[in-house]
């Protein structure tokens, strides 16, 4: 006899998600993710000036605008084959490292965390911390809103390991505030920056600010080299057996980013390739003319794949009632395959592409493969490789170096790629005497999150969640650990329809 | 790093939430210890629910970059943040049952902060099984105050602009303006949401707004008069175009297509990031963020306004934002009341009862 689950919302991730499982003998049987807000942006860049779409699309996510805005800067430039200054080049590899470090920390302590970390030890701390006290006391007068309500199961970890864990949540929201202000000095702000034009990048260089970034790249390096990474480390031995749960589809994609002076996809500081059918050892090379889109369970008209810059898309939202398996379409997200398969995108991805040894070590010395914890550590250890790499590419800076590229606007058809923190996203333009005439995203919770495809094949979280033991189905923290692994953002994963204008969007092709 | 760096003392950061306070409310230093005073003496943490709609999670994203007070700060000892989806604990038909919850029991008292538009055909905006639009009138009825922050719940915002394939809306025009306190700005500064909702607990009353809605302490005043690069537009010195050596020079980003002449916020006093920086000071044009209207009334963003006039003393831009007069310090302290109860919250006298100006059609 079988049980079904819903989670909705399933919090603590960015945008809408509603999850439903089946659930026998204690286990998933089988998933369904939805995808329950419909907004988007590309047909409101219809018809503008190609140079303002970058902003435009940042919007698509605040917890990751600066992929967004860089990937559709790339698209211009590719489209109008422009070579940016290296110094530009530099400037944005920062820019980007920074939102990683942001991120990957965000991630880790401030979604994740609580679904591992039992706040309430605080409650036994003797110690002289001045925020730890503040929140002992707040325990004890009852106070906790928003650490409370909660799932109040499976907190496995030794009283310690909870109250250095709630100290570095504390710590950390200072680093991910730090890390923005020095995103800041070269972007003017975050969320949503501002010098990242087509062509390079506005910000001045000065000796003040170089220093600065020096300053902040250190102070990131010393949080994730000495609390974030052993932290994971800490924590793992107690979760072992999410080593083998939250699989997924054993595919694997990244476009890569943060490139070398040569601009080459391969030699990016995270390199692009693509893995298959669980075979880590084995990257090949990723191509965009193997991507199309799936809508058949999406609540989009029609049921044929697309492939980017030839598709067309028409909204259909139809209630699916008490059960997602029930109804064909249940999701606002596509289902992106890439030659036909479902991939998972992400730090996991970028690490098996890079064939990053640090991770295979780690996984092989905790004999653990694809999985949540494999995430998490994954998430955690490429952290380290940008930081690392960030003091490197301030070095290389030129103060008085140029750093934009000018053009003429004017016509022509572009990719931009970039890796957002939680994973692979392309933008696709095309531009007409300066104005944008499609314009489209493919971006990482679609690959991760999407729904079935038309052959009925699950995307990868749904995979992912198959065989997941459930102990207790009011309280199925198991599931939300397993979709949480994946970092799932479901702002830039749902897009625009026009239900007025048919003819316009059949016309246009959305995400 | 050591733990201490980061741990700063409570006593040190409540200071430093005065300040932060005062310097967003433009208020003097001087008024600093009445600010703290009120704020000690209010015993309980005021409730607060913030519900994410139709948005990017940009203004989450910019609330947890708050640095005076800091987030850590505010969510464990300045407000009681019952409901937010980002962070809160709970999920699934727990997070639901802790939003009806509170809206039962804490009816009346609580502030009510809506991030992103309100997408309102059927099927199209969905958290726990309902719709966005009804969790929206739901919450808002028993609301002491209703911040919406962000240009997405203000005005609509980018998925509101042409041409709305969401068929989106604002706010204040789902559920009226009378409880409406608009924040606007993409995302929205952490310090204004701070400041606004310490004003209203000092005052027990909405502070003056203007026609649009926003405070005219945070909003009262032309970003461009305040730029630090007005001078170069004083005397005609400007970026032409980007790349060339006028632009390491600081020089005017009017011509290309900076909108501050027709922009209204205190960017240029508070910024970004913990004040370390804002957008012209990284040599970008302002994009007209905070306004009614944008971006649609605001692209292309690299074009020239065309109702700027270069060279001359002050731009004719200062009229299109039409704001309705000016904060004065002495009015807001002057209404304080110490541990103000929202009991007693209400308009403010000078409150305007203006609807907001922009509309998002469906």
């Amino acid at each position: 006899m079988s049980q079904f689950i819903t989670v909705d919302p399933l919090t603590r991730i960015e945008g809408h998600l509603r999850v439903e499982v089946e659930v026998e003998n204690g286990k998933v049987k089988d998933a369904w993710t939805s995808g329950t807000l419909f907004r988007g942006l590309e047909l409101i860049l219809r018809s503008r000036k190609a140079e303002d779409a970058w902003l435009v699309t940042q919007r698509s996510c605040g917890v990751c605008p600066i992929p967004h805005g860089m990937a559709s800067s790339r698209s211009i430039e590719d489209a109008y084959k422009l070579k940016l200054t290296d110094n530009a080049r530099l400037v944005r590899n920062l820019i980007e490292g920074f939102q990683y470090i942001n991120s990957h920390l965000l991630h880790f302590y401030h979604l994740v965390a609580l679904d591992y970390v039992d706040v309430t030890a605080v409650a036994q701390y003797k110690g002289n911390d001045s925020r730890l006290n503040e929140i002992k006391s707040l325990i004890a007068a009852g106070d906790t809103a928003p650490f409370t309500p909660r799932y109040n199961v499976d907190y496995r970890l030794p009283v310690e390991a909870n109250i250095e864990a709630v100290a570095q949540y504390v710590e950390a929201l200072q680093v991910y505030r730090r890390a923005n202000e020095a995103l800041a000095l070269l972007g003017g702000k975050f969320p949503h920056a501002m010098s990242m034009v087509p062509g390079g990048v506005t910000v001045k260089l000065t000796p003040t600010i170089i220093s600065q970034l020096v300053g902040y790249i250190k102070e990131a390096q010393d949080f994730i080299d000495n609390k974030h990474i052993p932290l994971v480390l800490a924590v793992a031995p107690y979760y072992l057996d999410y080593g083998k749960i939250g699989v997924g589809c054993g595919n694997f994609l990244a476009w890569g980013d943060f490139p070398d002076a040569s601009m080459d996809p391969k030699k990016q500081l995270l390199p692009r390739g693509a893995i298959f059918g669980g075979d880590i050892a084995n990257v090949v090379e990723a191509d965009i003319e193997k991507v199309a889109e799936h809508v058949a369970h999406s609540w989009y008209k029609g049921a044929e794949a697309k492939q980017p810059l030839h598709g067309e898309t028409e909204p259909e939202y139809k209630s699916f009632g008490e059960h997602a398996k029930d109804g064909e379409k249940y999701s606002w997200l596509k289902a992106p395959r890439y030659d036909g398969k479902p991939m998972e995108v992400g730090p996991l991805a970028r690490m098996l592409v890079k064939q990053d040894a640090g991770l295979l070590n780690l996984a092989q010395k905790l004999n653990i493969g694809p999985s949540v914890l494999a995430r998490i550590a994954a998430r955690a250890l490429e952290a380290k490789v940008v930081a690392d790499a960030m003091l490197g590419w301030v070095t290389e800076l030129k103060l008085d170096g140029p750093t934009f590229t000018a053009y003429n606007p004017h016509s022509g058809e572009g990719h931009g790629f970039a890796e957002a923190p939680r994973g692979a996203l392309s933008h696709h333009i095309v531009i007409e005497g300066g104005r944008i005439k499609n314009y489209q995203q493919v971006v990482p919770t679609t690959w991760n999150g999407g729904p079935r495809d038309a052959n009925g094949v699950r995307g990868p979280m749904e995979e992912a969640l198959v065989g997941t033991p459930v102990k207790d189905p009011t309280q199925p923290v198991e599931i939300c650990r397993v979709v949480r692994s994946f970092d799932p953002c479901i702002a830039c994963a749902v897009h625009v329809v026009d239900l007025e204008n048919p003819e316009k969007a059949a016309a246009f092709r959305v995400v | 790093m050591s733990r201490e760096l980061f741990h700063e003392i409570s006593r040190r950061d409540f200071l430093k939430l005065c300040g932060g306070v005062a310097a967003a409310l433009g208020l003097s230093e001087l008024s600093v210890p009445q600010v703290a005073q009120v704020l000690a003496e209010s015993a309980k943490k005021p409730p607060l629910v913030w519900l994410e709609m139709g948005s990017c999670t940009g203004c989450s994203c910019s609330f947890l970059n708050a640095d005076s007070p800091t987030a850590v700060d505010v969510v464990l000892n300045r407000l009681s943040i019952r409901y937010h989806e980002a962070i809160m604990a709970a999920q699934g038909e727990l997070a639901d049952k802790t939003l009806e919850e509170t809206i039962k029991t804490e009816a009346g008292k609580y502030f009510l902060v809506v991030e992103g538009v309100v997408p309102t055909k059927e099927g199209y905006g969905m958290f726990g099984g309902k719709q966005m639009v009804d969790w929206l009138k739901e919450a808002a009825a028993g609301a002491a105050a209703v911040l919406a922050v962000g240009s997405c719940s203000a005005y609509g915002g980018i998925p509101g602009a042409s041409p709305n394939p969401g068929g989106v809306k604002p706010v204040s025009e789902l559920i009226g303006p009378e409880k409406v306190i608009n924040l606007p700005g993409c995302p929205v500064n952490p310090n204004w949401l701070l400041a606004t909702v310490v004003q209203v607990l000092l005052t027990g009353a909405v502070p003056k707004l203007d026609k649009d809605l926003r405070p005219v302490a945070i909003y009262g005043q032309c970003l461009h008069d305040n730029c630090p690069r007005r001078a170069s537009f004083d005397e005609g010195k400007y970026v032409e175009v980007f790349g060339q050596k006028e632009e390491t020079r600081d020089y005017c980003l009017v011509k290309v297509g900076c909108k501050g002449p027709n922009v209204f916020s205190n960017c240029p006093q508070v910024r970004w990031n913990s004040g370390k920086a804002w957008c012209i000071q990284a040599g970008a044009g302002c994009i007209g963020c905070t306004e009614p209207g944008w971006p649609d009334r605001f692209m292309p963003f690299y074009d020239r306004l065309p109702d700027v006039k270069l060279g001359s003393v002050r731009a004719s831009a200062d009229t299109i934002g039409a704001v309705v007069g000016a904060a004065t310090v002495v009015g807001i302290l002057g209404h304080a009341v110490l541990g103000a109860s929202f009991g007693r919250f209400g308009k403010g006298k000078e409150a305007s009862e203006h609807k907001p100006s922009a509309k998002t059609e469906a």
